[in-house]
């Protein structure tokens, strides 16, 4: 059951999803959708390219594009929507339009139009802009019916949509297409200012009502120093009025401004272990958090660990909106925690005085409130690091084992670290290196259903790996040095196991963890066996080499 | 009989009285902001649109209201607009700012609805206004502000509006409502924080051999995009589109295919910023090439002078733009800026912007939505044109520095040399309407009204019929455009350069032109170019008139001349008197001779001088022989021969005695600010005396001139006893003749200033009473 298994793609896989009812994987490779089984074999595939393409030409290609070449198809955006059982495909041919497929046979189309016009404009012609998607739903006004709808998140691309962020339809209703943006907003759609910030999006996930997207940008001034933001949207917000921005800070100096992190690479939402929480979120155990790994604009390569949790963010996001609401400015006139982003009118927002308890009733924005908002760099939420390392990191996923964190951190050179996140010594224990090395680890990293496996994709490679290794260590010292959450000694049948497979492993001193002392209660046992000759040992021993 | 005749005489001067002012007013107790007006010729009225009220005048007199159709804002829409941070008396009511025919019989009306646009149909039947009740929604149609600029026009029942889409007003919006709806894209090179002032459509179709479609042309201002200026510098804009445009198929979804944006050139001979356009006047003509837009423009808000200009724009010079120009081009710039440049790469065919005409449709483009891609996606990165449009004669008709212009409307004048002149009406912001027009580049301005007391903006204009209504936040006048009937003489008559006017030799009048025949052509003298008054004929010799001096007592001698341009002077025994100093006092309509002397004995005479093409016209308008008084023998005769005017000057000092303090106060005040004027050389404008002031002003001058004539009339000694009972008569019919005067007054005044446009100054009439000598 342990055995390694893996899939390659004759081409660069983009994205990995995973079906959390079926636990299938899909693949958005190059050219190509995969569906592959829990175990990583094909069950079905479909291709998307190469086809005739001039992303200056409005589809359906025709004669009339002159400039028409056989162009890849790279999959911009790839979402599972398990409620009807369709996968939504974008790719960056045709402007970046999208399709349905069926979720059970991806070689099975639901839909496809490439006729519908700039409407349906998606996803990006640029292989280098990113889109991140969720879905979602839009209550509509007239008939009060839910509409299914994707939000997306896209950077400026100059060929394709010109909007940041989009609601897209995802059933036919009324005289509106299959992918046709719902909401006509100036707030993040006014395309002439949109370019200069350049948006980088890495991570989207919905919590409690909201909507977040999770990306870096400049600050659309002459400093081109990129910053990290995590976007707020209230769901089946017709107008985006409650859009607001607010900065993350990396920094290992959290006194001053120093943003030493300041790009996010990848996000993992989940809720913590009780150890690790019971340190930063002490007051609610059952608070999320939001991991990100973050690299420095710095040529050394360093990255980054860090964590926010979501009551903090939420925290930091209410106060600076109730500021600007309540009509709290400084000497200037100007907003005391905001500015207003991608807005060319330069007017002074958040002058007008309004009462507390008036702007409660208005949690997701109004037409007469202030639209869009960001917090200011004094107003960033900043945290220390968790976790520093020499490596740079594109991916993270995070587990539970026995109320402690686990960290695995994909890098850039297709290595995945294992790391501990112990609020008092976190350090990465292990790593699982990659055979061949062939490009960084996508940011997608999944578990499976059982949360026993990772699924790591480099380049075209996808693999099955476990979470632990813990049979390669032979005796309880090694065992437990690592101070692996997933690996203890099992003292009744002498080997290195996980809490779950030691029988009756509940018990007192059945399954040993922790620190080295731990390993000591066995000690008299040895010395009663009567064995003269042994002594014990003193080094670390080295794992196998070639382990996978 | 006698007293007959003399009662005919005062009911012929109340006539006179009312027909002075020819101002007709209108305005109702509550209702506020008369901003919206709809002329229906058809029905006779004038629909006016103002604060939660809709009424029918009656185009005629409009101080006539035929029926009226409240429409106000609910207790619950109210509270919601205050609860979103408006202010309750101010923006939370429902402004009426769209009025439109949409056929014979309904009308289409929109309003503010406190920050909440809403739309109604209201039609006119048996006499009555009524709303439908169908309260559309009416956002991108009318402002949420009531103070924000807009512009709509109703084309074919299509609705064109440019307004601002949200509650923010932060989402600008030219929108045609209509089976297909079509709106503008929300990118700030298409718009850019605009201020819409107009838009109308022109006929291009007709006459049309390349077989072109109408276009709408819109008129606003923008924050420049072309300009790299620290500040946003505004700019004035003429944009245009295809009324026949469907939207792309593919690219540009119901968006406009066919925006296309230029800047509006007015420029001042001295370097300045960019006017800025503030209203807009469409003069159509039947050959629709031949239409002229008047536009009004004011120097930046940040400038600290405060001017304004009038331009005028052939359709075809701005239509050639967008026809023939180049287009500008964004380019980056750096990392995160973009800088708008020429572009001088090839165009796609179609031409960027074109309507469908005859070629399209032969390649195979029926409608918009044919259109080629790389033509839509041109249009749609590239809307502004590279060349700006220039005005008519390359410069501005109208200069003026002081209260800003606000609206304006023109007439086109067929004058007596056969030629159309176009009459400007221009209101201010201070409650003025001037009346100007251009000769062959120099801008003559014939007069100033005021038609407001308070100093409150024009806020809308309309003309139709030779009169000219005006409505502003308190109120509404009706006035017609012409008062020819003002100008007593041919040189007065002549010298006004008004093209209205012309004097008519038999009828020994000045005439509204044009004349009903052909044959009263010849007999009518106007000289509107060149003021050349010497054709005016040969008039009698004024007739002096003898004043009694006596010695310590105020005289005051009267002459007004009725041609506002004029300026008058005064001559004591041929020498010119000086301004205003302690012995005399100068006024617009008399002169004050204060405490007299022998010395001040004499002869006066009152000249009127009018200047025009640089020639030098004069007028005596009257001519008094001061005379001291004489021996007892003398006296008794005098007293025989003078007894009538005596009489009356003694009743009109009783019957004006108890208000005399308060006079001799404002006259003081006028003296001393007469003094400051020449201390300083600077005019300065004094406000209108008050009221009750000015009735008894008008009521104070009818004996006067009665009196005037009655020397004239008599023909012989009258028995005293007779005389004390024509006294009587006129002290009967005084209170009558004043009630009169007030019940129609409308407080019109008319001021003269200076030719060349000069800033409107002048002194306003105002009344005083001073003694009157006395026997």
């Amino acid at each position: 059951d342990d055995a390694q298994k893996q899939f390659s793609s004759p081409t660069i896989i983009n994205n990995v999803v995973q079906d959390p009812q079926t636990g299938r994987i899909y693949l958005g490779a190059v050219n190509g959708i995969f569906q592959l089984n829990h175990n990583l074999q094909e069950e079905s595939r479909a291709d998307t390219g190469p086809k005739k393409d001039n992303p200056q030409c409005t589809p359906p290609i025709t004669a009339k594009c002159t400039d028409a070449k056989e162009m890849d198809n790279f999959n911009k955006l790839l979402l599972v929507n398990s409620a009807n059982g369709t996968l939504i495909v974008c790719g960056s041919l045709f402007r970046g339009i999208c399709s349905l497929v069926n979720l059970n046979s991806v070689n099975k189309p639901v839909y496809y139009s490439d006729t519908k016009g700039e409407k349906t404009w998606v996803a990006s012609t640029e292989e280098s802009v990113t889109v991140v998607g969720v879905i979602s739903y839009f209550k509509d006004t007239t008939t009060n019916a839910n509409l299914s709808v994707f939000l997306v998140g896209k950077g400026y691309g100059s060929s394709d949509s010109s909007k940041l962020i989009s609601t897209r339809l995802l059933q036919e209703h009324g005289e509106m297409d299959v992918f046709e943006n719902m909401v006509e907003a100036s707030t993040v759609q006014t395309s002439s200012f949109v370019h200069r910030y350049l948006h980088d999006f890495r991570y989207t996930f919905k919590d409690n009502g909201y909507i977040y997207f999770l990306f870096s940008r400049s600050p659309g001034t002459s400093d081109s120093r990129r910053i990290t933001f995590i976007a707020r949207l209230c769901e089946n917000d017709h107008h985006y009025y409650s859009y607001t921005e607010l900065q993350l800070n990396c920094t290992v100096n959290t006194e001053q401004q120093e943003n030493t992190f300041n790009k996010v690479q990848a996000a993992y939402l989940a809720k913590p272990g009780k150890v690790l929480a019971q340190n930063i979120v002490p007051s609610n155990l059952n608070d999320k958090v939001l991991f990100g790994v973050f690299s420095a604009d710095e040529a050394d390569g360093r990255s980054a660990l860090c964590m926010y949790p979501l009551s903090s963010i939420n925290a930091r996001f209410e106060e600076v909106i109730e500021s600007c609401y309540t009509g709290e400015v400084l000497e200037d006139d100007k907003p005391k925690t905001v500015y207003s982003p991608y807005n060319s009118k330069n007017e002074a927002i958040c002058r007008t005085k309004r009462d507390k308890n008036m702007v409660k009733a208005y949690i997701c924005g109004a037409e007469f409130l202030p639209s869009p908002l960001a917090s200011k760099p004094e107003y960033a939420l900043a945290v220390k690091p968790i976790y520093t390392g020499n490596d740079m990191l594109t991916a993270v996923a995070v587990a539970v084992e026995n109320e402690h964190t686990v960290a695995f951190l994909g890098t850039s050179g297709a290595d995945v670290l294992k790391v501990h996140l112990d609020p008092n010594h976190t350090d990465f224990y292990n790593r699982i290196p990659e055979e061949h090395t062939e490009g960084a680890v996508n940011k997608n990293l999944l578990f499976d259903t059982g949360l026993d496996h990772l699924y790591i994709t480099t380049g075209r490679k996808i693999s099955k790996v476990p979470v632990q290794v813990c049979g390669q260590k032979n005796d309880c010292r090694s065992c437990l040095v690592q101070r692996d959450p997933y690996c203890g000694w099992c003292v009744r049948e002498g080997r290195c196991t996980r809490k779950k497979n030691c029988h009756k492993g509940e018990g007192e001193n059945v399954w040993l963890w922790g620190p080295d002392q731990a390993c000591k209660i066995l000690e008299p046992i040895k010395i009663q066996a009567c064995i003269p000759d042994q002594t014990p040992s003193n080094g670390t021993t080295t794992p196998p080499s070639g382990g996978l | 009989m006698r007293h007959a005749d003399r009662k005919q005489f005062y009911e012929r001067h109340l006539l006179k009285c009312v027909s002075d002012n020819h101002a007709i007013t209108f305005k109702e107790q509550g209702i506020w902001n008369y901003s919206t007006m709809l002329i229906r010729e058809d029905l006779g009225l004038l629909v006016l649109g103002a604060r939660e009220a809709v009424f029918a005048l009656d185009i005629n007199d409009i101080s006539v209201s035929r029926s009226k159709v409240l429409w106000k804002v609910t207790e619950e829409k109210q509270k919601e607009c205050t609860s979103k941070g408006k202010h309750p008396d101010i923006d939370c009511h429902n402004y009426i700012r769209m009025l439109h025919q949409m056929n014979d019989s309904v009308m289409y009306i929109c309003g503010t609805n406190a920050f909440s646009p809403t739309c109604d149909y209201i039609t006119y039947d048996n006499g009555q206004l009524q709303l439908e009740g169908k309260q559309e929604d009416g956002r991108g149609k009318c402002p949420f502000d009531p103070f924000q600029r807009s512009s709509s026009v109703m084309v074919d029942q299509d609705l064109y509006s440019a307004t601002s889409l949200n509650f923010l007003g932060s989402e600008p919006v030219i929108l045609r409502t209509s089976p297909i709806t079509l709106r503008t894209l929300l990118k700030s090179s298409w718009l850019n924080e605009p201020n819409f002032i107009y838009m109308d459509a022109v006929p291009e179709s007709e006459d049309s051999p390349e077989g072109d479609d109408d276009k709408i042309y819109m008129f606003f201002s923008e924050n420049a995009i072309e300009y790299d200026f620290y500040n946003k510098l505004v700019v004035s804009r003429v944009a245009r589109v295809c009324k026949g445009d469907m939207g792309g198929l593919r690219t540009l979804q119901r968006k406009w295919t066919s925006f296309l944006k230029a800047r509006l050139d007015c420029s001042v001979p001295e370097p300045s910023l960019p006017y800025v356009i503030q209203d807009v006047f469409h003069v159509r003509h039947q050959k629709w090439r031949k239409s002229v837009f008047y536009a009004i423009f004011t120097s930046q808000s940040s400038s600290t002078d405060q001017s304004s200009a009038v331009c005028a724009y052939n359709v075809t010079d701005i239509s050639n733009v967008f026809s023939r120009g180049k287009f500008k081009t964004e380019v980056a710039v750096e990392m995160s800026d973009v800088k708008w440049v020429t572009y001088s790469g090839d165009l796609p065919v179609p031409r960027p912007g074109d309507c469908i005409n005859n070629a399209a449709r032969t390649s195979g483009i029926k409608s918009s939505m044919n259109i080629p891609d790389k033509t839509l996606q041109f249009i749609r990165d590239r809307p502004l044109m590279d060349d700006a449009v220039h005005p008519i004669t390359g410069k501005p008709l109208l200069l003026k520095r002081g209260p800003l212009l606000t609206r304006l409307v023109v007439d086109m004048v067929t004058a007596a040399d056969g030629q159309s002149y176009p009459m400007m009406f221009v209101g201010t912001a201070n409650g003025y309407v001037q009346k100007a027009v251009n000769y062959d580049g120099e801008m003559h301005i014939i007069e100033e009204v005021k038609l407001f007391e308070s100093e409150e903006a024009i806020d809308v204009l309309r003309l139709h019929q030779n009169q000219l209504y005006a409505g502003s936040a308190s109120g509404v006048v009706q006035m017609p455009v012409s008062n020819c009937s003002r100008y007593s003489s041919c040189l007065d008559c002549v010298l006004a350069r008004d093209p209205y006017c012309a004097w008519d030799v038999p009828a020994q009048r000045c005439s509204r032109f044009p004349a009903s025949t052909e044959h009263a052509k010849s007999n009518l003298i106007q000289s509107l170019k060149d003021g050349d008054a010497t054709q005016c004929p040969i008039t009698a010799p004024i007739e002096p008139k003898v004043r009694t001096l006596v010695l310590g007592n105020n005289i005051r001698l009267l002459c007004r001349p009725d041609s506002n341009l004029a300026q008058v002077n005064w001559n004591l025994a041929g020498k010119p008197l000086p301004f205003s100093n302690r012995k005399y006092t100068i006024y617009n309509d008399a002169i004050l001779i204060s405490n007299a002397s022998s010395a001040d004995a004499g002869r006066y005479t009152c000249v009127s001088v009018e200047q025009a093409k640089g020639k030098h016209y004069t007028k005596t308008l009257a001519i008094y022989d001061l005379h001291e008084e004489v021996a007892v023998v003398v006296t008794d005769k005098i007293k025989t021969t003078l007894g009538i005017p005596n009489e009356i000057y003694t009743t009109s000092s009783g019957l004006i005695k108890p208000e005399e303090p308060p006079s001799f106060s404002k006259n003081q005040a006028s003296d001393s600010k007469w003094i400051a004027m020449q201390v300083a050389l600077a005019m300065l404008s004094i406000m209108m005396a008050c009221l009750l002031i000015w009735n008894l002003y008008m009521g104070h001058i009818s004996p006067f001139m009665c009196c005037g004539r009655q020397p004239i009339k008599s023909h012989g000694n009258l028995p005293r006893m007779e005389y004390k009972s024509a006294g009587n008569d006129v002290m009967d019919s005084k209170p009558q003749m004043v009630n009169l005067c007030v019940t129609t007054n409308s407080n019109l005044e008319v001021t003269g200033f200076h030719r060349n446009g000069d800033p409107s100054t002048g002194i306003h009439l105002f009344k005083y009473i001073t003694d009157e000598s006395e026997i």
